[in-house]
């Protein structure tokens, strides 16, 4: 938060015409994403949400224990579940503004060549070196 | 994509935004008449710190490479294009601004997939251990 708040100050945007929140959202932490809606949702009150950009994204490996005890590696709860349970959160207030929800995807989706290879069961025999 | 399984992250990644997509589709059909889907790829862009978890540096000068402001712009794009194929599964916006054929997603366009890899919000509350009224 503290660097994102600095990257804003310094774009001296002008409030006055315009209002601008910055709130925190983890996409790692699922509970937190859902506290990050409900604040989302406050804030807006009876205003609209015009769009829905689904921009973050990591590219680690699935080495690491799941983040909170999850099953699921950390890029997986961010690259896809946390941004598909903000949707779900989301869901009433973008079905009455009709948003535009916009994803952010990648020419890497190309990459996965038997979509079967990627069922959870199948994933600890994936160990391939990308090189 | 279990936590543990080893998987690095170059494959890990590719598989990760397949799998976004699959979503991105799986929106598109359940908020039809409702909200607007697009996907956008912004182009290879270093620089952004997505390439962070694979201790790899792109650099620069990389062929296909390009600057923030024009991934930035790409994304941007994908705000205003109103201009969208009668074909409602052609939602992938590139990087060069055309509307990708279906041909090069189609295997994001299984509808079975979809559905598996998308669960209900009750769903990943139960899975994750969320309570649902916390």
């Amino acid at each position: 938060m503290p660097r994102t708040q600095k990257a804003y100050d310094s774009l001296k945007f002008d409030t006055a015409k315009h209002n601008l929140t910055l709130l925190p959202l983890d996409l790692s932490d699922l509970k937190g994403t859902r506290s990050f809606a409900r604040l989302a949702l406050e804030k807006v009150k009876q205003d609209k949400i015009d769009y829905l950009l689904l921009n973050a994204a990591i590219s680690d490996g699935s080495e690491g224990p799941g983040p909170n005890g999850s099953k699921w590696s950390e890029p997986y709860i961010v690259n896809h579940l946390a941004q598909h349970y903000l949707v779900h959160l989301l869901r009433d207030k973008l079905v009455e503004s009709k948003s535009r929800v916009v994803v952010v995807s990648s020419g890497a989706v190309k990459q996965v060549e038997d979509p079967g290879m990627i069922s959870p069961t199948l994933a600890s025999a994936l160990n391939r070196k990308p090189y | 994509m279990k936590a543990g399984s080893g998987i690095t992250g170059f494959n890990l990644y590719g598989q990760t935004k397949f799998i976004q997509l699959l979503g991105a589709h799986w929106w598109r059909r359940q908020l039809a008449g409702q909200c607007v889907v697009v996907a956008v790829s912004p182009g290879l862009i270093p620089g952004t710190g997505l390439s962070r978890g694979m201790n790899i540096n792109f650099p620069a000068n990389m062929p296909d490479a390009k600057p923030i402001p024009e991934g930035a712009a790409s994304i941007l794009r994908a705000f205003t294009r109103d201009d969208f194929p009668e074909d409602p599964e052609q939602i992938f916006l590139t990087s060069w601004g055309e509307w990708w054929s279906k041909g090069v997603y189609a295997k994001t366009l299984d509808k079975a997939l979809q559905d598996k890899w998308c669960p209900s919000k009750e769903e990943i509350e139960r899975e994750e251990g969320l309570d649902s009224d916390a």
